[in-house]
């Protein structure tokens, strides 16, 4: 093995664990990403190395993405840490966030075979969209059993949501806080942005390189295993 | 005893039904009780707040089902503002009547939550809680809409006996009575409802056809119905279309006549006028009912377009997400939700130490009652198995044995086994020939029939011999030089013990 090699390999892992992006088109670390595709060994080491981690790796448009999955010990985020960078408190306001995540997304993208033409969401869609997913269980709370809910069923998360104004008091400033809809949906907007998911342009978000190298191949390569755990408990 | 029967099986089953049909009247009551008293010391008490409800409403109705439009709050406080002056003489700064339409405003919406009571539902024996709104918001852009429930409609409506129920049909045929009886005017205002219909019609497609474009399947049963629907009004819409276009016809032609029989008055002129105004209309209708229609035939072509190509898709093993939030409902875990989100997130390098855990660490207090663990220096013991303490027992026997045989071996050239017993048994006791040691030892002895004990550490063939070696190299190797031979009499018998007979030998040294 050249020492060489294995040095550019450790760096190219450490960049990318790093949450920095390496690829042609995303005219970051160059160098990095054409000792990457030129040397076979680099390649190969690169590949162990994120293995050994748990990390997957994405080529998408000539740029490097990697993921930790949902259950890497080391990498991976505690719902304590989640809620941290999402500026909430609660268990079910963490869920209520998943659930406005997957009602973002799914407008891009219905299953990992492809994207749709859509390009970009408001605020005022995600909500109208979580509205929408949300309808048969709020219909059902209209005459429901005055009953304790379990913090993760669908009943809590839509008594949350529904409890919520759209917008708090009358002021048309969009704030993302926990008292609205609005400040919900942009709390979860900023979180995405934050990581390099979606780029908001006047109000107006936009999915990365990166959302869509994740959609398209993670959920494919590991739909056996997700389908298993899905199933899990029907 | 049946009457009662009855009467109780009417209490339990109806209640839950007609709790559901009185709900839409809750809001209603709970607004008008009192709710501007708590405002502001009473100072706006005078004003009643079950008729400010009743009046938004009614705007609401207009504005959204009427003039088809949303409500901005904007507008609605200036209808507001209106009220207080006209109904109520109440002349308020600008601030005093922002401040006060603000307040009734989220009253009426009861701060974005919906109303809701509990009540007993006597068949499931279970409390039940209901949720109603009357006005619901919507967000476009950066501004919130306002429109009115179907609640709240239906609740309006109900207050008075009317039904509002108008479909294209039933609008067409008012418009033939109109037309019959000429009122051409009224006319013109059913056609431009009938055009309301039709716009209607075009919006509910419009939502068909997202639905198609998010979810095939659930589009293509949705569609199948609004087409189902559509289409069965299409027959019957067009032909009274033809038909009032024909009345139409009839009424000019019949103004022509009266223009050649010269009869002209003010009356001729403004019927003549209205019949031309409501012939545009009804032909503007006819236009945009063919437009529907055609949108609908394209319709379908669009939807079997997207199931062409969803049937495709489904060729390809992808992850299907919609499926997964379907599989999550009916489990009920929004938690799950995590196998989705968390793949799509960056590696956290940030580790964080839970608050609680710092907090646990500082609260902890040990009990006093609780005794350090001396930490002892551990032994290590050997155990000795059972086999093991058999292994020595044969060993030490057989040493006995070979000792004994090695010695006759060096005071005589030949002995028979008898003689060998008899030796053990002046060296040991008589009960030595009923050991099971020593029968397995002559049985060991005559596997083989020459012995060498100066090569026996090099050549060790059987088990005895790798004892013999043991022995000699432990013990004693002024046996060393001595070898010997087994012969064996096999029609001589000889009995040890119970289940124990072996035939006689002769052991013969050897010599040189």
């Amino acid at each position: 093995m050249d020492e060489r090699n294995l040095e550019k390999a450790l760096e190219i892992v450490s960049v990318l664990i790093s949450g920095e992006e390496i690829g042609r088109t995303a005219k970051k670390n160059l160098s990095l990403y054409e000792c990457y595709e030129g040397s076979s060994e680099v390649y190969s080491l690169v590949h162990k190395m994120l293995k050994s981690f748990n990390i997957s790796l994405y080529e998408y448009k000539d740029n490097l993405y990697i993921t930790a999955g949902e259950k890497n010990r080391v990498f991976g985020y505690s719902n304590e840490e989640l809620k941290k960078a999402l500026g909430i408190k609660l268990n079910k306001e963490l869920y209520l966030c998943y659930f406005i995540i997957y009602n973002i997304i799914v407008k891009f993208y219905r299953d990992s075979a492809g994207d749709t033409l859509v390009e970009y969401i408001k605020i005022d869609e995600a909500i109208h969209l979580t509205d929408q997913t949300l309808i048969s269980v709020i219909k059902k709370l209209e005459a429901s059993p005055f009953e304790e809910t379990a913090e993760e069923s669908f009943r809590a998360l839509a008594i949350l949501w529904e409890d919520l104004p759209i917008m708090s008091g009358e002021d048309n400033s969009m704030r993302a806080a926990r008292n609205s809809k609005a400040g919900y949906v942009k709390l979860v907007f900023n979180f995405l942005v934050s990581q390099d998911l979606f780029i908001e342009n006047n109000d107006r978000y936009y999915p990365r390189d990166r959302m869509r190298a994740l959609m398209e191949n993670y959920f494919e390569e590991n739909q056996g295993r997700l389908h298993e755990y899905i199933r899990m408990g029907e | 005893m049946a009457e009662q029967y009855l009467i109780s099986r009417e209490i339990v089953e109806e209640h839950y039904s007609r709790m559901m049909h009185i709900r839409k009247y809750y809001p209603f009551f709970k607004l008008a009780e009192g709710t501007l008293l708590q405002f502001k010391d009473g100072k706006y008490a005078d004003l009643d707040m079950g008729y400010i409800t009743m009046a938004v409403l009614r705007f609401f109705i207009e504005e959204n089902n009427f003039k088809e439009k949303d409500v901005t709050y904007e507008e609605l406080e200036d209808f507001l503002d209106e009220i207080y002056r006209r109904d109520f003489d109440l002349n308020l700064s600008y601030e005093e009547e922002h401040e006060l339409s603000t307040y009734i405003f989220d009253k009426i919406k009861n701060d974005g939550k919906p109303f809701s009571f509990s009540f007993f539902d006597p068949v499931m024996h279970v409390k039940r809680k209901m949720r109603i709104r009357l006005i619901e918001g919507r967000m476009d852009g950066d501004t919130v809409y306002y429109s009115i429930t179907t609640d709240g409609l239906e609740f309006y409506l109900d207050t008075k006996e009317l039904q509002d129920e108008s479909t294209i049909s039933i609008e067409q045929l008012l418009l033939e009575k109109m037309i019959r009886s000429r009122n051409f005017k009224g006319g013109a205002e059913v056609v431009r409802r009938i055009n309301n219909e039709v716009k209607k019609l075009q919006i509910q497609k419009n939502e068909v056809l997202g639905i198609l474009s998010r979810n095939v399947f659930e589009g293509i049963k949705i569609s199948e119905q609004f087409m189902k629907k559509t289409v069965r009004w299409f027959d019957e819409e067009q032909k009274l279309f033809e038909k009032n276009i024909e009345l139409i016809r009839m009424a000019l032609s019949k103004a022509r006549d009266d223009e050649m029989a010269g009869d002209y008055n003010s009356q001729y002129f403004k019927a003549f006028e209205q019949i031309f105004s409501l012939d545009k209309e009804l032909k503007r209708a006819l236009n945009k009912h063919r437009e529907l229609l055609e949108a609908c035939i394209d319709m379908q072509k669009t939807a079997d377009d997207l199931v062409a190509k969803a049937k495709i898709r489904s060729l390809r093993t992808a992850f299907d997400f919609e499926k997964m939030c379907g599989s999550f409902m009916k489990q009920d875990r929004t938690d799950k939700f995590e196998s989705f989100v968390l793949p799509l997130l960056k590696p956290n390098i940030n580790k964080s130490f839970g608050v609680k855990m710092i907090d646990e660490l500082l609260s902890f207090k040990p009990q006093k009652d609780d005794v350090s663990e001396k930490i002892v220096e551990q032994l290590t013991e050997e155990y000795i198995f059972d086999d093991e303490i058999e292994e020595g027992r044969i060993q030490n026997n057989f040493y006995c044995f070979l000792h004994c045989l090695f010695d006759m071996l060096l005071d005589k050239d030949k002995f028979t086994v008898e003689e060998y017993m008899d030796y053990l048994k002046t060296c040991y006791n008589d009960s030595i020939t009923k050991s099971g040691d020593l029968y397995i030892f002559l049985v060991h002895l005559c596997q083989k029939s020459n012995y060498d004990l100066s090569c026996i550490a090099d050549n060790k063939d059987t088990f005895l011999e790798g004892v013999m070696a043991e022995y000699l190299q432990n013990y004693n190797d002024k046996y060393a030089a001595i070898s010997f031979s087994v012969e064996v009499f096999s029609d001589v018998i000889i009995y040890l013990d119970e289940g124990m007979e072996i035939t006689s030998f002769n052991i013969i040294k050897k010599k040189g």
